[in-house]
């Protein structure tokens, strides 16, 4: 058992630290304004400026101001990350033959994946609080302190909430908010968590409108309520609710 | 008479051709071989050349097609004349007879074989030669519209790890921007500000650390902006070629200038082409040329002016429209129509017979009988005057309709419509004159007797042979009463444009001199050599007389009178080219996966054309009587009991026409007349005793109730008997009334259907390609004149990577039969190839191997009722032998090396050699001498074996950046026929040479000069020969370029006249 122990602990530190060697490009910056810092892997120092082009390793760590915006790219699949304001995280991945073993390490901030399908590995996007898993999807990721919010664009996230261990499945239209107390849960999204949607539009081009993002929602979907009365012990009156959409 | 039967019929039965395979593709930028096929023998050719030239040239340049066996010659057109839209050519022979043949056979050099130049390698060409890339597009994404200033390229090929990235380049709009970009080892970037709004292309190419290229990686994107701020760009080209060519005898010169001009903004592309020759001639067809091509957005083109359509080949490929072209293109659905013309109208030249006596005769017109016998009468004269010389003005209209992805399953139709406009070509020519033939008898006086011309100087000798009296005879100092045109009655002379004195010759073969004693009464038996052709010379009056004067001229001399109908111009029946009608009929299938492994195209289209429309237009109940004589209302139904059919009366029965026993058709069956009768008022006919003949079918032809009314669709198609099929499908039409069930096989083997199939799957390492290509004996395309009829190939083809595509193994079969239909002598060939390539790097050599097997077989071995073998007796022996079973084995062996021995050295080495066996040689090379008994070589039997052998060698030195030379020599090896025989022949030739170029300055881009030495020896043929070439390249300013060649040429042939040919050529060109 001990034995066991040691050689997990081993290995673990093996990819550690051939995650901390690896010095082959993993991505490209294809689009960075505001105040933007970032750290090369082999620097103690921050730089001031990010440019288009520049080349991310492993390692590297990248944290936007309040008017920052970094976009990059993974070279395998084209794996596309956009960062917002605020945001903070670590650029980390291993290069296996022809393809790369991708994982975000994020503190706080604003991103958004759109991750091409992963042939081996999943994508690993690990907060403080969460930790998620994803084979090929679209969402955005909002981290504070308080927890995180996902929103989910397209395709499947599994979602794991670090305290409780408890795993959710993000998906279209669906928000998935887990907190730092463990807790985990999954809610339609509606017109009021636009704010986070919409600063991507803002800022690149490529992004639907807020209008498409919501249309199906808005104008397709009848949020239907069900209300199951009972009685306690006590008789008092309890509804349970369940919403559900056609 | 006999002697001349025979002579006729060996000359048919012997008649000796040329053939040729016009190339399926040709490629910009890339050479193109042509092979041609003859049946003459080397001693038979005098000369074999290729004329060719590139669509922006007018001057053709020949070649001579060099030996590859003894029976196949090529020429390979080098790639700098494969860069326009187009190339033409033609091939010519000329014969030990004095005769040329050439290819295409009529009017090859206005009408050559015109070949479109595909700008793009086929993809499954490119698939051979490039390597699939694996690489991410990061940014922009292909079709992504953007903003300005967030264009960002970006290109992974993270997932390719043998990048020799040295060697990248990206390219945006064509603009080589490599420079510009930060090209890494497993990615691209590049920034580009300067784009304006608007569609843009990004092009990447990539090779591998062998140096091999990857495919191309393309994609588009669209950058956002104003639509005040359009952009828009121009850009053009004018250049101008002058050219002498000075070949033997002949000298001619040609300048061509062109201006290209190109406008395009975010929704309309304009390219404008304009040409100007110095041999626009309305006696040719057109060598101006415009061409104003728009295109709306991807999806809609137009041009109008002069265009090269490419429908499908058995439609319209590569032929020259003026017109009109129309195409729409999206994910779904295409559209392509052409409308204009294939060949305008020419009028022919006036003074040179383009009005002629086509015919005169004289009829005896009785005007006293006495009895059945005529006892006073008179000569009645006749002459047709009829155009010659013309050229139709030929409209063509031809539209395709695709339906699905043109990348993945699509479905097309296709129908070509191609008619002569009669009324193009004017039946008057003004000011024409007409050559009045020499032999009418108003002017047979005139000309001289018809002498053998035993010593060749073009001129009666005294002691030569009279071949013909006229009324005029040869003095002894060769003069006779009307050498003189003062000799000539001046009424002859009135009213004409011209009279000379000519000299008409025709040829006899003299076997034996003796019979020009018995014969001709030649004295001088010294004066002859036996087996010889000699000249039969006539001196004739060629009088001229113009189109206004000719009336009244043979009114005056020849007492025609043209009221009475004596002089006939004709109207039409022509005795040049006839009017003709052509329609196509044809569909396509394509299909490819999305991974484009598997492709299939086919296409099948069937023709009808009409070789004469001056014909008027039948009717159906003309069919009964067209192929048989039997009024039965059926076509070419046939009866095994025609002997019960007694005298027709059929034409005159209702009338009382008929005799007793005679036979008549009425409602479609036949009676033997006895006393039938028509009754007038019941407008019936009675038969009375009448007895319907029971005739017996022998073959079932077609009812007339089930063939539709050519007038009916006369807009369609002009239907007569000059068409081509006459009963389309007439094999299938008989099954059917036969009660016999159609097959596919049936219908795609009718002689009027053209189809082909082809399959192409890439299965690991393998590109197999399978296909058949038929065109039946009458099919026809006036569209794509020069496709092969009545022809069938069937081939399969295996491309084989090896060694991470270090080794290219082709294997390749193919079997071609010409003359499928039943009525033609089948020519059938079968054919192995073999192709090694081996790259093992860029600083190792490169070798290529490759071995073919053909093997051919022709003719057959027929008894004739002949004197065959001319000796004397029809028996058994004669019999004549056109078999021919042969087997060629090839082999070629290349190797190519760059290397550094004191400068970058590139040298080519190539072997070649070519053995082809007569398999029927023990056959047919033998025979048993009528004295011993024993075997003997026949020497009169030609054998075609040959042998052929060829080494290369090519040495190129780059000394610097500003010197360059050249060295090679070749040594050439071949033989024909088997020793013993009289046509045996064998050659050597030795060819060195070198060439060296200099860059003196950036104004004088190079300047050059270079020598060949050749010298040949051969049984038939020895000869020297010494060029010298120099030329220079000089660029004034920037993007002006001026070009300078010269080539002089010193041929001495031993035995023979010498040579001296020269081509001068200035190019001058500035692009804006």
């Amino acid at each position: 058992m001990f034995n066991n122990i040691i050689k997990y602990k081993f290995l673990l530190s093996l990819v550690f630290i051939s995650f901390l060697i690896n010095k082959e490009t993993l991505a490209i910056v294809t689009k960075s304004t505001g105040d933007v810092k970032y750290k090369n892997y082999l620097s103690n120092e921050f730089e001031n400026e990010l440019k288009m082009g520049s080349q991310l390793f492993n390692n590297d760590l990248i944290v936007t101001d309040s008017d920052g915006f970094v976009k990059f790219s993974y070279l395998d699949d084209g794996t596309t990350i956009k960062i917002h304001h605020d945001s903070e995280l670590y650029v980390r991945g291993q290069i296996n033959k022809k393809s790369i073993s991708k994982r975000i390490n994020m503190s706080n901030g604003l991103l958004k994946l759109d991750i091409s399908k992963q042939n081996d590995d999943e994508f690993m996007v690990i907060t403080p609080t969460s930790v998620a898993s994803v084979k090929g999807t679209s969402f955005i990721l909002e981290s504070n302190e308080d927890g995180d919010k996902f929103f989910g664009y397209e395709g499947t996230v599994e979602i794991r909430n670090k305290e409780s261990n408890k795993i959710v499945k993000l998906s279209k239209n669906l928000k998935v908010t887990s907190g730092i107390d463990g807790t985990i849960d999954s809610q339609i999204v509606t017109p009021a968590d636009i704010n986070p949607i919409e600063t991507f539009i803002e800022f690149d081009e490529e992004e639907q409108p807020i209008e498409n993002y919501f249309e199906e929602e808005i104008e397709n979907q009848t949020i239907n309520e069900l209300i199951i009365k009972v009685y306690n012990s006590d008789g008092e009156e309890r509804e349970i609710i369940i919403k559900y959409n056609e | 008479m006999i002697f001349i039967f025979i002579s006729l019929f060996f000359s048919f039965s012997f008649s000796k051709i040329i053939d040729h395979q016009i190339p399926n593709n040709a490629y910009l930028n890339s050479s193109l071989e042509i092979k041609v096929y003859t049946d003459y023998t080397p001693e038979e050719i005098i000369d074999f050349k290729l004329f060719y030239k590139s669509g922006n040239s007018e001057i053709f340049l020949q070649s001579d097609l060099n030996p590859l066996t003894s029976d196949f010659y090529s020429f390979t057109i080098p790639s700098d004349f494969l860069n326009e839209k187009y190339i033409e050519y033609y091939i010519l022979l000329e014969n030990s007879n004095g005769n040329f043949i050439s290819i295409p056979s009529i009017d090859p050099y206005d009408v050559p074989i015109s070949i479109l130049i595909e700008e793009e390698i086929e993809e499954e060409l490119l698939d051979e030669n490039f390597i699939d890339y694996d690489v991410n597009i990061i940014s922009p994404q292909p079709e992504q519209k953007i903003e300005q200033e967030d264009l960002f390229i970006a290109l992974s090929y993270f997932r390719m790890k043998d990048i020799d990235f040295s060697l990248t380049k990206i390219f945006v709009d064509d603009i080589d921007l490599s420079n510009s970009a930060d090209i890494r080892e497993t990615n691209l970037t590049l920034s580009e500000s300067n784009l304006s709004p608007g569609n843009h292309q990004v092009k990447v190419l990539l090779y591998n650390l062998n140096g091999e290229s990857y495919q191309p990686i393309i994609w588009d994107f669209y950058i956002l902006g104003n639509l005040e701020g359009l952009s828009s760009s121009y850009d053009g080209k004018f250049w101008n070629d002058y050219l002498i060519n000075r070949v033997d005898s002949l000298k001619s010169y040609t300048n061509n200038s062109n201006l290209d001009f190109s406008f395009s903004n975010d929704w309309i592309g304009i390219k404008t082409k304009l040409k100007k020759s110095s041999l626009e001639n309305p006696l040719y067809q057109a060598r101006d040329r415009y061409l104003f091509d728009i295109s709306l957005s991807d999806n809609i083109n137009l041009k109008y002016g002069d265009f090269y359509p490419n429908q499908s080949d058995f439609t319209i490929r590569g032929n020259r429209v003026r017109g009109v072209g129309f195409n729409y293109k999206s994910s779904k659905f295409e559209i392509d129509l052409v409308s204009g013309e294939l060949a305008r109208s020419i009028q022919g030249n006036p003074y040179q017979d383009a009005v002629i006596i086509s015919d005169y005769s004289s009829e005896y017109i009785c005007d006293e009988y006495d009895g059945d016998n005529c006892i006073s009468g008179y000569d009645s004269d006749y002459v047709d005057i009829s155009r010659s010389g013309y050229t139709f003005k030929r409209n063509i209209s031809a539209l395709r309709i695709g339906i699905g992805n043109p990348s993945g399953f699509n479905y097309g139709f296709s129908i070509l419509k191609a008619k002569d406009d009669i009324n193009s070509v004017n039946k008057d020519l003004d000011g024409a004159v007409i050559s009045l033939p020499a032999d009418l008898d108003i002017f047979s006086d005139f000309n001289s007797d018809t002498f053998i011309d035993l010593n060749s100087d073009g001129l009666f000798t005294d002691g030569e042979p009279i071949y013909e009296d006229n009324s005029s005879q040869f003095q002894i100092d060769g003069s006779w009463d009307y050498d003189d045109e003062e000799d000539i009655p001046s009424n002859f002379l009135t009213d004409t444009y011209s009279a000379n004195l000519i000299t008409s010759k025709s040829s006899l073969y003299v076997e034996d001199c003796q019979n020009l004693i018995d014969d001709y009464g030649l004295v001088d038996i010294s004066l002859c050599d036996n087996e010889t052709y000699y000249d039969l010379v006539q001196y004739v009056w060629d009088i001229k007389v113009s189109t206004e004067n000719i009336k009244s001229y043979l009114n005056t001399n020849y007492d025609l009178d043209f009221e009475q109908g004596q002089i006939n111009i004709l109207e039409n029946q022509w005795g040049g080219d006839k009017p003709e009608d052509n329609i196509i009929f044809g569909s396509d299938f394509n299909y490819s996966t999305k991974n484009k492994r598997l492709k299939i195209k086919s296409s099948v289209a069937m023709s009808f054309i009409n070789e004469n429309i001056w014909n008027p237009v039948k009717t159906v109940d003309e069919f009964d009587t067209y192929s048989d004589n039997y009024t039965d209302c059926e076509f070419g139904t046939t009866y095994s009991n025609v002997e019960l059919l007694t005298e027709n009366c059929t034409d005159s029965y209702q009338s009382g026409g008929c005799n007793p026993s005679d036979h008549y058709w009425h409602e479609c069956k036949a009676y033997i007349y006895f006393n039938g009768e028509y009754d007038s008022d019941l407008e019936i006919w009675n038969f009375n005793n009448d007895v319907e003949i029971q005739l017996e079918v022998l073959e079932q032809g077609i009812a007339l109730d089930a063939i539709p009314d050519p007038q009916s669709f006369e807009d369609v198609f002009h239907y007569n008997f000059d068409a081509v099929p006459t009963i389309p499908f007439y094999n299938l039409v008989q099954k059917l009334e036969d009660g016999e069930s159609l097959s596919f096989t049936d219908i795609f083997d009718s002689p009027e259907i053209a189809y082909n199939v082809d399959f192409s799957l890439r299965l690991l390492n393998n590109q197999i390609q399978f296909g058949i290509k038929k065109v039946g004996q009458s099919f026809n395309t006036l569209g794509n004149p020069y496709l092969q009829k009545d022809i069938k190939e069937t081939y399969l083809t295996d491309r084989i990577r090896l060694f991470q595509n270090r080794m290219f193994l082709t294997l390749k079969y193919s079997n071609i039969l010409n003359g499928i239909s039943d009525d033609s002598s089948s020519d059938s060939s079968e054919k192995y190839d073999y192709n090694l390539s081996y790259y093992p790097g860029i600083d190792l050599p490169s070798f290529t191997f490759s071995f073919a097997d053909y093997k051919r077989q022709s003719g057959e071995s027929e008894l004739y009722d002949l004197d065959i073998n001319n000796d004397g007796i029809i028996n058994d022996n004669d019999i004549l032998d056109t078999r021919l079973s042969t087997q060629t084995n090839n082999y070629n062996f290349s190797v190519n090396h760059n290397f550094m021995y004191l400068y970058n050295q590139n040298l080519t080495f190539t072997y070649y050699y070519s053995n082809k066996k007569d398999l029927l040689y023990l056959d047919r090379g033998f025979v048993i001498d009528g004295i011993s008994g024993e075997s003997i070589a026949d020497t009169s039997y030609i054998s075609p074996r040959s042998l052929n052998k060829n080494i290369t060698i090519n040495l190129k030195t780059k000394i610097n950046q500003d010197w360059e030379s050249v060295i090679n020599y070749s040594n050439n090896y071949f033989d024909y026929a088997q020793k013993v025989s009289e046509y045996f022949d064998k050659q050597k030739i030795n060819s060195i040479g070198g060439s060296f170029n200099y860059k003196l300055s950036e104004k004088i881009q190079k300047i050059g000069s270079g020598i060949n030495y050749t010298y040949a020896d051969g049984t038939s043929n020895k000869y020297y020969q010494f060029s010298l070439q120099l030329f220079s390249e000089i660029v004034p300013v920037e993007d002006m370029f001026i070009n300078f060649s010269y080539n002089y040429k010193i041929k001495s042939v031993v035995s023979s006249t010498d040579y001296n040919n020269s081509l001068f050529k200035v190019n001058f060109s500035y692009r804006f």
